[in-house]
């Protein structure tokens, strides 16, 4: 059965910019160079690639005030339990994860600090310029470097919600490589803001801090 | 002169004909063959329960003895459809009960399956035998005692991953001292603890008995006297590992294991301590499928018990086992035909402190020739390792990869994994079932769809970048059944060129895109055998057509609208009087 259908879409959508009569087939190569046009990336090298903005962000943090109204509400459902967390993701199912979280709840423990500094350097390890993408990027790598450690590690902050979280992470992250205890360190978090200062976490909240 | 076979003729040959895909070729060659076809079927099995009506399916197989359903999507397992979308077991059963009182078995997959309707199976069915129900819920441990007070025929009672109300163990204690028909229990998805004394007597008592999966709450000790009981069983699910016993019962415990001379399937080992890992040692050369998805053992203990399973077909594992276990996978299970790979971290996610990458799956593809299906959690992912997977597996079947972070490329060159999949569906021509995660553009999509020809599940979560890749898989995967994605930045465009499509499919899911509420509209008028769902949180009456809409399920259906549709579920029959006033129709 052949069937020929248009759609013809209101001005306001933003599901596609496809017009009326539009044949996929032919469409190919022109799409990409608009859409790069649109972002204002003309300057990046071809080779590499730039994740595409989406109408979400992993750690919740869209901005209402901005939202379209005709664009969707939220492509991701939160879940209630865990803050800002995307819905079923990682796809694995509710026995499991009910598993995993009952594992990871019975091993934690807390762990005291003193001593040793961690310094992350505001600088993205990836080629994604900041401004209005930046919120919207999937990961934002940037370099950690503890006193007293010679390598330099990355860490994705974006995957984290809040300075605990983080801090914790990196505190398991360091004493993989160092002989001392975990729970004998104390450590002292530092940043580096935009203009090259040393910051305090806790100055600034989680959230703004991504920005 | 009339050359058709008397039926009676007909009949006996077709009572050689077990598989249902040739009993439904028989049954087009000609309406005396379609009559003696559904006279004769015994197990009837409905992938979609909203496709066709129970009356309709208890009208045509009048003899049916097996029924198998399946409900909600397959995305239900991650929470993306809401509670209370439908999927409901109990139109079936009543219309069962009425009119094929024989019926013995009954599996049911993402039901919703009420105290009620057990009830209703307990009283009716009077020569019931198997009850499966997988990654079901809505009952309680009421509705099992009822099932296990009344069958007195009863074979098979399994609970996989069901989300039961749990009001305590007696339920256990229902079956009857006359039983004596069990060959198959699982309730390792309940959490109470049941009467061990109970349980061993039904053990004792039940000397067909070849699989028996425990739940958590059974302790190590009381495994011991169970194997004791049952040293013929096929398949063990062990409960709760962890208990500190003496070691006057650690030994018994491994005198019971090494009597088990038939075991081919082992699961359970919740929180397996490190030192009970050589109990196990005497069942590993015998074992064909080990699931250590709730079992915490680390290398190297996973080492020496992988080493002697040098007859496993699958295994289940979490990646506590690391690139280095997946090696010695590689060179002891030289039959390996499955392999899952679950992530540790909590909720799921990495677990910073696991070395496993994309290496450990490329060693099992070099080591193990009969590996055809597997499931991969990986935090990143490399085009080279899926093309190197893809050139020494072409026999691959199914390949379900999830690379954690979404958007995340390949982490050694950063470009999207669209060459790896490439690789994947062009050498593997056999492959059914595909799941990509990754950085991916419209050209993996284009590649799918060029050489996807026998792929019939495709899941995509996070990927693509325009209409263009779902207009590649809907007009290129010839084969294809089912299609469920998931935060795809597309919808309208390709979904109505290739409205004819999907009747050709089982069902279509897509959440989290961008589908506009008129183009549902659309589908819903020019595909009338189509059941177009929009899944929709917020009221959709007063939408404009071009407002995007959460979630679309769309599937084929004999039925027509279902009449169990929630607020949240909308169809077009619901308010046929909204009209196509934007749309322009050719």
């Amino acid at each position: 059965m052949e069937l020929d259908l248009d759609l013809s879409l209101s001005p306001h959508t933003n599901s596609s910019n496809f017009g009326l009569g539009f044949d996929l087939n032919k469409h190919l190569n022109t799409k990409e160079k608009s859409f790069d046009a649109m972002l204002g990336l003309e300057n990046m090298e071809e080779d590499c690639y730039v994740s595409k903005p989406r109408s979400f962000s992993l750690n919740g943090q869209s901005d209402k005030e901005d939202d379209d109204p005709l664009e969707p509400d939220s492509s991701v459902v939160y879940d209630e339990e865990e803050n800002c967390k995307v819905v079923g993701w990682p796809p694995i199912k509710s026995c499991m994860k009910k598993y995993l979280n009952y594992r990871h709840r019975s091993r934690n423990h807390p762990y005291h600090h003193h001593g040793r500094r961690i310094n992350i350097s505001n600088q993205p390890a990836t080629i994604e310029r900041g401004g209005p993408l930046t919120s919207l990027r999937s990961s934002m790598y940037v370099k950690v470097k503890m006193d007293g450690v010679a390598i330099t590690r990355k860490v994705d902050i974006k995957l984290f919600n809040s300075y605990e979280s983080l801090t914790n992470s990196l505190i398991t992250m360091f004493s993989q490589y160092q002989d001392c205890d975990r729970e004998d360190t104390n450590f002292k978090f530092t940043f580096q803001g935009k203009e090259g200062d040393w910051l305090l976490p806790g100055d600034v909240p989680w959230k703004y801090d991504l920005c | 002169m009339d050359l058709r076979l008397p039926s009676k003729v007909l009949e006996h040959i077709l009572s050689f004909v077990d598989s249902n895909e040739d009993r439904n070729s028989v049954s087009l060659v000609c309406k005396s063959w379609f009559e003696t076809e559904r006279r004769t079927r015994k197990r009837v099995i409905v992938r979609n329960c909203y496709a066709v009506t129970p009356e309709a399916v208890a009208r045509r197989f009048p003899e049916m003895r097996s029924l198998t359903l399946k409900g909600k999507p397959h995305f239900a397992d991650y929470n993306l459809v809401p509670d209370g979308w439908g999927g409901y077991a109990w139109p079936w059963i009543e219309a069962m009960a009425e009119k094929c009182p024989s019926l013995e078995e009954l599996r049911l997959k993402r039901m919703v399956v009420t105290d009620e309707c057990l009830e209703k199976i307990a009283a009716s069915f009077k020569d019931f035998k198997v009850l499966v129900l997988t990654s079901c819920e809505g009952f309680s441990t009421d509705g099992l005692a009822a099932i296990a007070v009344a069958c007195s025929n009863l074979r098979e009672l399994e609970l996989r991953e069901c989300i039961v109300e749990d009001l305590g163990g007696d339920w256990l204690s229902y079956f009857p001292e006359t039983l004596t028909s069990l060959v198959s229990l699982d309730f390792s998805c309940l959490d109470s603890e049941v009467k061990l004394s109970d349980l061993e007597r039904l053990v004792s008592r039940s000397p067909n008995l070849k699989s028996l999966k425990l739940n958590r709450a059974v302790s190590l000790d009381a495994l011991g006297s169970l194997l004791r009981l049952a040293p013929q069983l096929v398949e063990l699910g062990t409960g709760s590992f962890s208990d500190k016993l003496d070691q006057e019962a650690v030994s018994k415990l491994s005198q019971a294991f090494s009597e088990m001379k038939e075991l081919k399937s082992l699961s359970g080992l919740w929180d397996v301590l490190p030192e009970y890992i050589p109990l196990l040692y005497s069942v590993c050369p015998g074992l064909t499928s080990l699931n250590l998805s709730y079992a915490t053992v680390q290398m190297p203990d996973l080492l020496e018990l992988l080493t002697r399973c040098s007859n496993l077909q699958k295994l289940w594992v979490m990646d506590l086992i690391e690139d280095k276990g997946l090696e010695v996978v590689a060179s002891s299970c030289k039959e390996l035909r499955e392999l899952r790979v679950f992530p540790s971290g909590a909720e799921g996610l990495n677990d910073t402190n696991v070395a496993m990458t994309e290496q450990g799956l490329v060693s099992v593809s070099e080591g193990c020739p009969n590996l055809e299906s597997v499931l991969y959690f990986c935090v990143q992912f490399t085009n080279a390792a899926m093309v190197t997977i893809a050139r020494n597996r072409p026999n691959l079947k199914c390949f379900r990869l999830c690379v954690m972070e979404p958007f995340a490329p390949d982490h050694k060159t950063q470009k999207p994994l669209d060459e790896g999949f490439k690789a994947i569906v062009e050498r593997c021509k056999d492959l059914q079932r595909l799941s990509v995660s990754g950085l991916l553009t419209d050209k993996a999509f284009e590649y799918i769809g060029t050489h996807g020809k026998k792929l019939r599940m495709l899941s995509i979560a996070f990927a693509g970048d325009s209409d263009l890749m779902l207009h590649h898989l809907l007009s290129g995967c010839e084969s294809l059944n089912k299609l469920e994605i998931r935060d795809c930045p597309f919808g309208d465009t390709a979904l109505v060129a290739n409205a004819a499509k999907l009747e050709t499919m089982r069902s279509l899911w897509m959440s989290s895109c961008c589908v506009s509420f008129g183009a549902c509209k659309l589908l819903s008028q020019k595909m009338p055998k189509l059941n177009v769902e929009v899944i929709d949180e917020h009221p959709l009456e007063t939408r404009p057509d071009s407002s995007p809409v959460e979630r679309i399920y769309i599937y084929r259906t004999l039925a027509g609208p279902r009449l169990d549709m929630p607020e949240f579920v909308w169809t077009i029959q619901k308010n046929p009087e909204i009209g196509v006033s934007h749309l322009a129709i050719k």
